[in-house]
C-alpha cells in the first residue's frame, strides 16, 4: 500500500497554487489579457473549430447525399415520363391492332360468304346457258326457214326462166332471196358455233376443280377467322398483362420518388444542425467574457463578485431565450402553447 | 414554366429544394445569399416568387426583402428559416413578406404553399 506520507501537504500546496493563479498579488494584467482566459479562449476557439469542422464534413457528406439523391430522383422522374410515352404508344398499338383485327374479321366474313355467293352465280349462270342454248334451237328454225326460202327462191327463178323476157326482172329478185337466205343460213350457223363453244367454256369453268377450289377457299376463310381469333385472345393476354405491369412499375416508382423526397427532405436537417452549432459561439464568447471579469475581480482582490454572479446564473437563460426563438425542427406542424409561431404562415 | 428564385446561404438546403421544385415543374434560380440575390435582381431577373433564407452572410433575408421590394414590387416572397419569433416575423410582414415557413419543411407542402401564393402554377 503506498505511503499517504507524500499526500501530506499536497491539499495545502495545491490550494495555495490555486490561490496565486487565481490572485497571484496586485495583478495589472488581469481581465481579457488574462493567460488564464487566453487559454480558455484558445481553447474554446478550438473546440469551436472542431464543430466548425464537423459541420463541414457533416455538410460534405449531406450535399454528397443530396446530389446522389437528386440523381436518382430525376432518373424516377425520367422513367415516370417514359413510362407515360410507353402507355399512350401502347393505347395507339392497341387501336392500330383492335381496328386491324376488325378489318381482318371483315374480310374473313366476307371470304366465307363467298361459296355461297359462287353458288348462287354458278346457277345463274346455269340457267343463263339453258336459256342460250334455246336460243340454238332458234338458230335451227332460222336455219330450217333459210334453207326453204332458198329452195323458194331456186325454184322461182325456174318459173322467171319459164317466163322469157316477162320473167327477167322476177328472176333478179329470186337471185337477190336465194342470195339473202344463203347469208341467213350461213350467219345462223356461226351463231350455233359461237353458243356451242360458249356453253363448253361455261361447262368447263364449273367442273369439279371449281368445286374443289371452292371447298378450298372456304376452309382457308374458315382457317383465317379462327387464326383472327387466337390473334385477338392472344393480344388481350398482352395487354393486360402489359397494363398490369404498368401499374406495378408506376405504383413502385411513384413510392420510390416519394420516398426519395421524404430523404431530401431529411437533409434540411443539416442546416437546422448547423445553426444550432453557429448559435454556441456567442453563448460560449457571453461565458468567457464573464469569467474574464470575474478572474479579473478575483486577481485584484476583490471579493464582492455577486452582480457578476448574476451575470453568469443568467448566461444559460439568455442562451436558452436565444434557442427558443428557433423553432424545434421536429415540433408539430401548428404551435403548441408556449412554443413561437406556427411552422407555415401566410400574412 | 414559373421561375422560383432561392436565396440560401446552405448549399444542401438549395439543392434538397432545387431537386424537389424543379420535379414539381418550376424553373429554379439561386443566390447563396442576399447580396448575390440582389445582384441577379439588379441585372433583371424577375422570378415569379423568391424564397430566402434569414441568417445569411453579407445580406440577411430581411434586409433583402427590404431592397428587393424597392425592385419586385407585387412578386410574392416567402421566408424559409430555422427563425420562428414573433417579432421578425411581424418585420418581414411589414416589409412585404408573403409568409413565413419554418426549417424543415416537407416539399409537398412547401409545393402546396407555392401553389397557394401562385395561382396557376
Amino acid at each position: 500500500m503506498a505511503s499517504s506520507a507524500p499526500l501530506q501537504g499536497l491539499l495545502p500546496r495545491w490550494r495555495q497554487r490555486l490561490a496565486d493563479w487565481i490572485a497571484p498579488g496586485p495583478c495589472p494584467a488581469a481581465g481579457k489579457n488574462d493567460p488564464a482566459m487566453a487559454g480558455l479562449r484558445e481553447l474554446d476557439r478550438q473546440l469551436l473549430l472542431q464543430l466548425g469542422r464537423a459541420v463541414g464534413l457533416s455538410e460534405t457528406a449531406a450535399l454528397s447525399f443530396v446530389e446522389r439523391l437528386a440523381g436518382l430522383r430525376s432518373q424516377s422522374s425520367k422513367l415516370v415520363t417514359y413510362l407515360g410515352h410507353a402507355q399512350t404508344q401502347s393505347d395507339a398499338m392497341q387501336d392500330g391492332i383492335e381496328l386491324n383485327s376488325r378489318i381482318i374479321h371483315e374480310l374473313s366474313s366476307f371470304v366465307q360468304t363467298l361459296p355461297a355467293q359462287i353458288a348462287q352465280e354458278r346457277g345463274h349462270f346455269r340457267q343463263l346457258v339453258g336459256e342460250v342454248q334455246g336460243l340454238s334451237a332458234l338458230t335451227d328454225t332460222i336455219r330450217g326457214i333459210a334453207r326453204q326460202t332458198e329452195i323458194l327462191a331456186i325454184n322461182a327463178a325456174i318459173e322467171a326462166a319459164r317466163a322469157g323476157e316477162a320473167g327477167k326482172g322476177f328472176s333478179v329478185l329470186a337471185g337477190e332471196v336465194r342470195r339473202l337466205a344463203t347469208q341467213s343460213n350461213e350467219s345462223a350457223s356461226r351463231i350455233n358455233q359461237d353458243i356451242s363453244r360458249l356453253v363448253a367454256t361455261v361447262e368447263q369453268g364449273f367442273s369439279g376443280d371449281f368445286a374443289a377450289r371452292t371447298r378450298h377457299n372456304e376452309a382457308e376463310a374458315q382457317r383465317l377467322d379462327r387464326l383472327t381469333r387466337q390473334l385477338d385472345d392472344s393480344y388481350v393476354d398482352m395487354r393486360q398483362f402489359y397494363d398490369m405491369l404498368m401499374t406495378a412499375v408506376t405504383q413502385h416508382n411513384t413510392e420510390l420518388d416519394r420516398g426519395i423526397g421524404g430523404l431530401l427532405d431529411t437533409a434540411q436537417y443539416q442546416d437546422v444542425f448547423k445553426q444550432i452549432v453557429d448559435r454556441l459561439a456567442p453563448a460560449m464568447h457571453g461565458r468567457n467574457d464573464v469569467l474574464a471579469d470575474l478572474l479579473s475581480r478575483l486577481r485584484a482582490g476583490q471579493r464582492d463578485t455577486s452582480d457578476i454572479d448574476q451575470r453568469a446564473q443568467a448566461l444559460a437563460a439568455e442562451y436558452l431565450v436565444l434557442e427558443a426563438a428557433h423553432r424545434d425542427p421536429d415540433a408539430a406542424a401548428d404551435a403548441a402553447p408556449g412554443e413561437p409561431g406556427q411552422r407555415i404562415e401566410l400574412f | 414554366m414559373k421561375t422560383i428564385f432561392l436565396v440560401d446561404d446552405s448549399a444542401t438546403m438549395v439543392l434538397s429544394l432545387k431537386s424537389a421544385l424543379e420535379i414539381a415543374g418550376f424553373k429554379v434560380e439561386t443566390a447563396a445569399d442576399g447580396e448575390q440575390a440582389m445582384g441577379k435582381i439588379n441585372k433583371g431577373l424577375k422570378p415569379d416568387l423568391i424564397i430566402t433564407d434569414i441568417n445569411m452572410p453579407k445580406m440577411g433575408g430581411i434586409d433583402l426583402i427590404r431592397n428587393a421590394r424597392k425592385i419586385l414590387r407585387f412578386t410574392p416572397i416567402l421566408t424559409l428559416t430555422t427563425e420562428s419569433q414573433q417579432a421578425k416575423r411581424d418585420e418581414a410582414k411589414k416589409l412585404g413578406a408573403t409568409g413565413w415557413l419554418v426549417k424543415p419543411v416537407a416539399s409537398a407542402e412547401l409545393v402546396k404553399v407555392i401553389k397557394q401564393v401562385l395561382p396557376g402554377a
